[in-house]
């Protein structure tokens, strides 16, 4: 059976993104695979209309919570159209320059995310009961249908907390499904250390921690940048020419 | 409540607790310094102060995200004599240091700890004791309404003791309030026994109430 590969889209910011994305796709997955990019607002054949459901709990004041969309592909039954079991979900953000093939052989007894290797664990462990410093990245998230749903159903009945209390989903991520102090136990499995790495933050704390380098032998660079001051254009990155 | 009696017996326990910390959770090593600080005192010592007023006989305290315990597990078990104290922590680390800090108290089972966000749990841990007639947080500033897990948890409504601030410089303050009126209204508190405001060393306006 096709893979599934998913994106989400929302507002103007990412525009022009998913088709960078679906082009390196094509290019670094050998499998088959269908894309769909879950959207408020459908206009490719790919694109799927977005629920709004949880709409009502946004803060925009706080602008906590603020990437909630991206949970509602967590319950597959609200998309009846996507096909597949094996589900692969990226960022529109991330740059891919090696094959994505083996996060489709990975042990799949639990669902996996990045876990930021680029972080020190310590720093992370400190911050906990702030709600900053987490370990996790949702950039890319790897689940077989109907994994992820404990998940969406959590959020679905306590989304007026929820959406209250945490920063980013990360951060919900890493208090609810991660287990900081036992990174091998929790319900979401890490991402292994070498695949995946930050543009803005580096590699692997502390001994690869550059910024602003290409890592040719990994697999995805992200570009999360939340201590950033300036926002930069990834496709603008001149060091990235030609990569997409 | 001016001061804690420092005694041989608690000087131990907080002697390890802060060896504990240095050894095996050496991250957490400045965190515990600011829990010390004259300013988390100064609130711990109100707290005593008025709820000794009201009362001073507690059978079963739930105490909401109560960090390391060192100064609050004083007030209410040396100082009040309750009889159980239960911190629900979302912090593993602060569970583990919380006992430390309380050894003397865990060991009796008068302490205990629990890594829990009341938030989301579908039931207290902590139930043999019967019902929690105290319920305490001193960091409503911390979380979400409390009125959230008392609608859920405390059917037959214990006597609630909070505090909060006015300060939202820190990016953790997720849920400022501007006096204790707003304080006592986000917990539904009807019955208030205690409202005010101190005006802490550092500056800092502390809210507290006391009701049902």
């Amino acid at each position: 059976m096709k893979k599934t590969i998913l994106c989400v889209s929302w507002g103007n910011k990412y525009k022009g993104y998913v088709e960078k994305l679906k082009t390196q796709l094509d290019k670094h997955c050998s499998y088959d695979f269908n894309f769909y990019c879950l959207t408020d607002n459908p206009q490719n054949k790919y694109d799927i209309k977005l629920p709004t459901h949880w709409d009502k709990h946004f803060i925009p004041k706080k602008n906590a919570f603020w990437a909630y969309r991206k949970c509602y592909m967590f319950n597959e039954d609200l998309f009846p159209s996507i096909k597949g079991d094996e589900f692969l979900f990226l960022d529109l953000d991330v740059l891919i320059h090696n094959s994505i093939d083996s996060l489709f052989e990975l042990d799949m007894e639990k669902p996996w995310i990045v876990r930021g290797w680029w972080n020190n664990i310590e720093n992370c462990k400190k911050n906990f009961s702030k709600f900053s410093s987490t370990p996790l990245n949702s950039s890319v998230i790897r689940w077989n249908r109907g994994q992820l749903r404990k998940i969406y159903n959590e959020i679905n009945q306590n989304s007026e907390f929820i959406f209250f209390t945490y920063p980013t989903i990360d951060n919900y991520f890493n208090h609810r499904w991660y287990n900081i102090h036992d990174e091998e136990s929790g319900f979401l499995n890490p991402l292994p250390k070498k695949i995946i790495y930050s543009w803005y933050k580096g590699n692997m704390y502390p001994d690869d921690m550059q910024e602003k380098v290409l890592r040719k032998d990994h697999m995805i660079c992200l570009f999360n940048n939340s201590t950033k001051d300036v926002y930069e254009h990834m496709h603008e990155i001149s060091e990235l020419n030609g990569l997409y | 409540m001016d001061y804690i009696k420092l005694t041989p017996k608690i000087s131990d326990d907080w002697s390890r607790g802060n060896h504990y910390v240095t050894k095996e959770i050496p991250w957490a090593a400045e965190r515990v310094r600011i829990s010390m600080n004259s300013v988390q005192l100064e609130s711990k010592l109100w707290l005593g102060s008025e709820l000794k007023k009201i009362s001073d006989s507690f059978n079963s305290v739930a105490v909401i995200g109560g960090w390391y315990m060192h100064f609050l597990g004083y007030i209410l078990i040396d100082e009040l004599n309750c009889k159980l104290v239960c911190n629900y922590e979302i912090d593993r680390d602060a569970v583990l240091i919380s006992k430390k800090f309380n050894r003397r108290h865990n060991k009796n089972k008068k302490y205990k700890s629990y890594e829990e966000n009341l938030f989301m749990a579908d039931e207290l841990r902590e139930k043999k004791s019967g019902e929690v007639d105290l319920l305490i947080n001193t960091s409503c500033e911390h979380m979400y309404h409390m009125k959230y897990i008392l609608g859920k948890h405390f059917v037959n409504r214990p006597l609630c003791v909070l505090q909060s601030t006015d300060y939202e410089d820190y990016d953790d303050h997720i849920n400022c309030v501007s006096s204790p009126d707003e304080l006592a209204d986000q917990a539904g508190l009807v019955d208030l026994y205690y409202s005010g405001t101190k005006v802490l060393g550092n500056g800092m306006n502390r809210f507290m109430v006391i009701g049902k």
